[in-house]
């Protein structure tokens, strides 16, 4: 017969108030199997520890049961104790009787009742735990970090820092990311190029990083400690060995007038190209869509003038698997294309512009050289409306604030003025937004000293009336619907997680929130983690973020991955499914139902009958077990059982509750 | 097909030649119609902002009463409240057995809230409206203004997109006006002040039929008899009072789809409109003479 | 404490109340509970939870034993589809008790008795509503004896 512990908890009032923990805790002590029990105002705390460590010495405990919250909460807490006291962790179980019992249920005679119930299903299934040990890994010292972006790469240099090798990935030719095309920055108006950039060169040239620029992800397989990644390295159509970035092929490329992604529109590019004078690499790529030799055959000019022969038609896309210890997901954002919201005739009107379009209009490396002007004539604009909150907080779109613009559209209210003294900003906006380190006085500076209007409203519709652009909205303050002849307006569009965020979750098997950015493990405690073990997150990814917080959390994942990758061996949770090869027929069901690929196609050899017979059966790889167990619940024969929730474990759990009903029959 | 009628009290009054051409159309594309006994008024703009029980209540007595399993609605106005109501009553069972204490009977859940514009652009067939065609509109440049209450708010009326509604725009194209783009197609015209602060009638309406005319129309298509009066009635002074010598016509597509239809000017109810329509049935006219061009 | 239904009465007697079992999976429904908790979320309180890593894991010999041996209800609660914590473990758990309600029917089971659903991490309320609907449903049922011991 067992000898269980059980320790029912008060939380103070959160769980006394509601259930007669001292009568559950006698109750508790006629248990079969229960050797001791007892109630005790905070279990989790020192004293309620010590408690426990006590009894178990006292009792000669060999499993516990604590009755308290969630196991969610504090299940690793008491795992711990348990190891303190000489108990294999694994046969510790939580009653959940505070978030499933005594914060949900008022009466006091059926939250009692529940709590009992938790507990006899508790200590039947520590009664069948088996002892376990936990799953010891090798772990890969190395890392990849997807997404060039400044989180990105502030997570590859930290990494780097710690003397790891990193990978670094980015799908565009050039990392940087959306900081790079920024002009200045909030709230200190310091150049953005002039901060970023050193980093930028930093990682491209540190010992410890890799840069794969113009690569994506393909395929992600393995487990934390352990990734195979396969990457495909995209042709660039450049032999960047021998090119030495001299700009001479892009200069005599005749396709000249390709809308440049880098300046969203505002600005060109030409098909064999260079995102940016700053870009890193700074060497060029042939965008093989719009390059005038793939579509007719003819042109090469950009191969006639190389003096170094780098150009090569013949280049095809590459594959490379590298094999990774910890993921850092740093793909970034994209703004919500407001074409999609039509009263905004954005596209129809060409004076409605979006914000990263003023941002490159405004920033003195950009197309226009630092000059703000309406896109439809080139004149210089003197009455800018910008509007707040496009498609963010808003029903119809996205609910959430994307919480960066009420910043920018400041800032640009100031460089505004700045550029074009006699130029008015009006502002549009619902509340203004400004926690953060000098936030607050940064938009009173745009309102009191730069002299931009703010309206309390919401813009209701936006139209075209000789070369101007007529904004409708209203001003909440004065009650007033108001009209403002504009010549140029900018809409600060919503964050959304960047594209191909979906695909990218379903590579990697983490998963994403109701808006597609990536969720983290926890929202408050583990916001850097997935739920995926060794795969972190860092920027605009996981939630709408400006520069200072996609830095510092692509600090954390450093750290966190670091974590991880000095470590010689990584532990993991031993729950494992495991395989009887004894009965097991080969059917390969598991092998076709694991998300993860564990089971693996094995062979036994057996002496039945004294004869030696080899026999197909299949076998857990346990570093890629997650330990859903539906390779399990899905054995036709039975053959495989789970360590932790093994079928006994859940029947005996079962069984706690449903023998308290059969004896409540019979009793009658 | 057949739908309960719900004309609701304008049509009975100043729209009358909506409901002229709204019969005359659903009897040529076999629209059955059969009017809901003993309707009553949907509330409109004055019932919700004086009481909100009552703003309930209204439409479900009528919605109540509908025979058929759906209703078709002409005005924008009623279609917005009845469809307004449906929704919250069926989400919401505590407001439902109040508007039921108030009706004295269960509700009618389940009977489908339609605009009229919603049925015959979206249920009927374009090619079924093409063979019946007895000419064209003849190139008659129009603008589409659908108003505010016809695809607002999303979770309510939901048949076309909210702010760039398009399937007036297709209904009319089908019967061969060539269908200008312009800004105002979802903005209000001031109804709800109709009465009460004319200042803003004029204004909101006299942005629209500015809007209408820089775009060079030769006729506002509504579908709704609010937005007509006000687009139709107040046109002349709020013109004048802007300078502006063109006038406007504000036509319901009823009456351009029946004309389409080969219904006559007189039997669509043209004479009850105050603004000259008599370019644009001359117009129409030139196109029917040559049906030949629709098919181009 | 819920009170045992009397047999060999057609109708339930008014204090009985529908003993139900729940198998939430660890990531998204168990969590949900727990939010419905830390929300202060009131509910019936007829569930008795039992934590398993992901609703692929719940065999369907776990649910007839649970009927067998006295529930009057099981309610299966993972991840809303797409969401799962194993990728698609829930699929696999949906359409295993798709076949399994039908069964349910053929050995004297009201399939009304066997609940799945999809309840998030974030929804707490949702949880509580679950809860709510499956017990006031059960209630209408009656216990699990008397498709059990009635008539044919």
């Amino acid at each position: 017969m067992a000898r269980i512990g059980v320790f029912v908890c008060w939380c103070g009032a959160n769980i006394a108030s509601t259930v007669d923990v001292e009568s559950v805790a006698e109750a508790a002590s006629r248990l079969p199997g229960v050797a001791f029990a007892t109630d005790y105002k905070y279990m989790c705390s020192d004293p309620g520890q010590k408690a426990i460590l006590e009894a178990a010495q006292e009792h000669r405990l060999d499993g516990l049961v604590v009755a308290a919250c969630s196991p969610r909460m504090h299940e690793p807490t008491f795992r711990q104790v348990a190891a303190e006291a000489g108990i294999n962790p694994f046969r510790m179980q939580m009653a959940n009787i505070r978030e499933h019992c005594s914060w949900v249920h008022a009466d006091r005679e059926e939250a009692t009742a529940k709590a009992l119930d938790a507990i006899r299903m508790m200590v039947a299934r520590v009664a069948q735990s088996e002892p376990l040990e936990p799953i010891k890994v090798p772990v890969t010292r190395r890392a990849l970090v997807i997404g060039g972006g400044v989180a990105g790469i502030q997570a590859a240099l930290d990494v780097a820092d710690g003397g790891v090798e990193t990978i670094l990935v980015e799908r565009t030719p050039s990392i940087g990311g959306k900081m790079a095309g920024l002009d200045e920055t909030f709230p200190t108006l310091d150049c953005s190029q002039c901060i970023l950039t050193p980093k930028m060169v930093d990682a491209s040239r540190s010992e410890f990083i890799k840069l794969y620029t113009y690569c994506e992800v393909e395929k992600v397989d393995g487990s934390v400690g352990n990734f195979k990644v396969t990457l495909r390295k995209k042709a660039k159509y450049v032999n960047h060995e021998l090119c030495n970035g001299c700009g001479d092929c892009f200069h005599k490329c005749p396709y000249k007038k390709i809308p440049s992604e880098f300046d969203y529109g505002v600005g060109n590019r030409t098909a064999i190209y260079v995102p940016f004078p700053q870009a890193v690499p700074n060497k060029p790529v042939i965008d093989r869509e719009t390059c005038v030799f793939f579509k007719t055959g003819k042109c090469r000019a950009c191969e006639k003038v190389c003096l170094r022969n780098a150009i090569d038609f013949e280049q095809e896309d590459e594959f490379e698997e590298i094999d990774v210890g910890a993921i850092i997901v740093a793909t970034g954002y994209d703004i919500l294309e407001p074409a999609e919201m039509a009263e905004f005739r954005y596209g129809a009107i060409p004076d409605v512009i979006t914000g990263l379009q003023f941002e490159r209009m405004s920033s003195a490396s950009g197309p226009t050289e630092g000059k703000i002007v309406r896109p439809s004539d080139g004149e210089e604009p003197k009455v800018v409306v910008f509007v707040h909150c496009v498609g963010s907080r808003d029903e119809n779109y996205k609910e959430y604030c994307s919480k960066i613009c009420c910043m920018y559209n400041a800032k640009h209210a100031i460089i505004l003025k700045h550029r074009i003294h006699d130029a008015q900003a009006y502002l549009f906006y619902i509340d203004v937004r400004a926690g953060g380190k000098g936030y607050e006085e940064f938009w009173k500076r745009a309102c009191v000293e730069e002299g931009a209007e703010y309206l309390r409203g919401r813009v209701s519709r936006l139209y075209d009336e000789n070369g101007k652009v007529i904004v409708e909205g209203q001003d909440t303050l004065s009650g007033e619907q108001v009209e403002v002849v504009a010549d140029l307006v900018v809409l600060a569009t919503a964050m959304v997680p960047a594209k191909g965020t979906e695909e990218m979750a379903r590579i990697l098997g983490v998963s994403t929130d109701k808006d597609g950015f990536f969720n983290e493990a926890h929202p408050k405690l583990r916001p850097v983690d997935t739920a995926t073990g060794g795969i972190f997150l860092a920027g605009a990814c996981q939630a709408p973020k400006d520069i200072p917080e996609s830095v510092a959390q692509g600090s954390a994942a450093a750290a966190k991955a670091l974590g991880l990758l000095t470590k010689e061996e990584i532990t993991r949770e031993p729950t494992v499914a495991v395989v009887d090869p004894f009965i097991c027929t080969g059917c390969w069901n598991c092998v076709t139902v694991c998300p993860f690929g564990a089971p693996e196609k094995s062979e036994i050899t057996m002496t039945i009958d004294g004869r030696k017979v080899t026999r197909p059966v299949s076998e857990i790889n346990e570093g890629k077990c997650e330990g859903c167990g539906l390779c399990v619940a899905s054995c036709p024969g039975n053959c495989i059982d789970q360590r932790g929730f093994s079928d006994d474990q859940v029947y005996a759990e079962l069984g706690g509750y449903l023998e308290r009903l059969r004896a409540a029959l019979t009793h009658e | 097909m057949k739908f309960s009628y719900y004309p609701g009290c304008t049509l009975h009054s100043t729209g009358a030649e909506y409901d002229q051409s709204v019969r005359a159309v659903c009897h040529t594309l076999g629209i059955e119609l059969v009017e809901i006994p003993g309707w009553g008024c949907c509330g409109a703009t004055s019932a919700h902002s004086v009481n909100e029980l009552l703003a309930y209540a209204l439409p479900a007595h009528t919605i109540t009463n509908a025979t058929e399993e759906a209703i078709a609605a002409p005005c924008a106005a009623c279609y917005n409240r009845l469809r307004y109501t449906d929704v919250n009553l069926r989400e919401n069972a505590s407001l439902r057995a109040e508007v039921e204490k108030a009706l004295d009977r269960p509700y009618r859940a389940g009977v489908a809230v339609r605009h009229l514009l919603d049925i015959i652009a979206n249920d009927v067939p374009g090619e079924e409206i093409q063979a019946k065609l007895q000419g064209t509109l003849g190139g008659l440049k129009v603008v589409c203004y659908y108003g505010c209450l016809l695809t607002r708010p999303k979770k309510v009326a939901a048949f076309d997109d909210m702010e760039e509604p398009r399937s007036m725009d297709r209904l009319m194209q089908l019967c061969g006006a060539e269908v200008l783009d312009w800004p105002h197609r979802v903005v209000c015209c001031g109804a709800a002040f109709s009465l009460s602060r004319t200042d803003i009638v004029r204004h909101m309406t006299g942005k629209l039929l500015t809007s209408a005319l820089r775009a060079g129309a030769e006729a506002v298509v509504v579908a709704c008899p609010m937005c007509q009066s006000n687009l139709d009635l107040r046109q002349p002074a709020i013109l004048k009072e802007r300078g502006v010598r063109e006038r406007v016509p504000a036509v319901y597509f009823t009456q351009l789809l029946g004309l389409a239809l080969g219904h006559s000017a007189k039997a669509l109810g043209f004479r009850k409109i105050m603004v000259d329509t008599s370019s644009l049935l001359a117009r129409v006219e030139a196109g029917r003479e040559a049906p030949a061009e629709a098919e181009g | 404490m819920s009170d045992p239904p009397v047999p060999n009465e057609s109708t339930p007697a008014p204090a009985w109340e529908p003993n139900i079992v729940g198998f939430l999976c660890n990531w998204c429904s168990y969590a949900g509970a727990d939010l419905a908790g830390t929300s202060r979320i009131p509910y019936a309180c007829n569930v008795r939870i039992i934590r398993v890593p992901c609703s692929g894991r719940v065999d369907p010999l776990m649910i007839l034993r649970a009927f067998r041996e006295g529930a009057d209800g099981v309610l299966v609660s993972g991840c809303h589809p797409g969401d799962c914590h194993y990728i698609e473990g829930n699929y696999y758990a949906r359409r295993k008790f798709i076949a399994l309600k039908q069964l349910l029917d053929h050995v004297g089971v009201d399939p009304r008795r066997l609940r799945f659903s999809w309840v998030s991490a974030s929804e707490g309320r949702k949880w509580a509503e679950v809860v709510e609907t499956v017990t006031r449903e059960l209630l209408e049922i009656g216990p699990y004896r008397y498709d059990r011991d009635g008539d044919d």
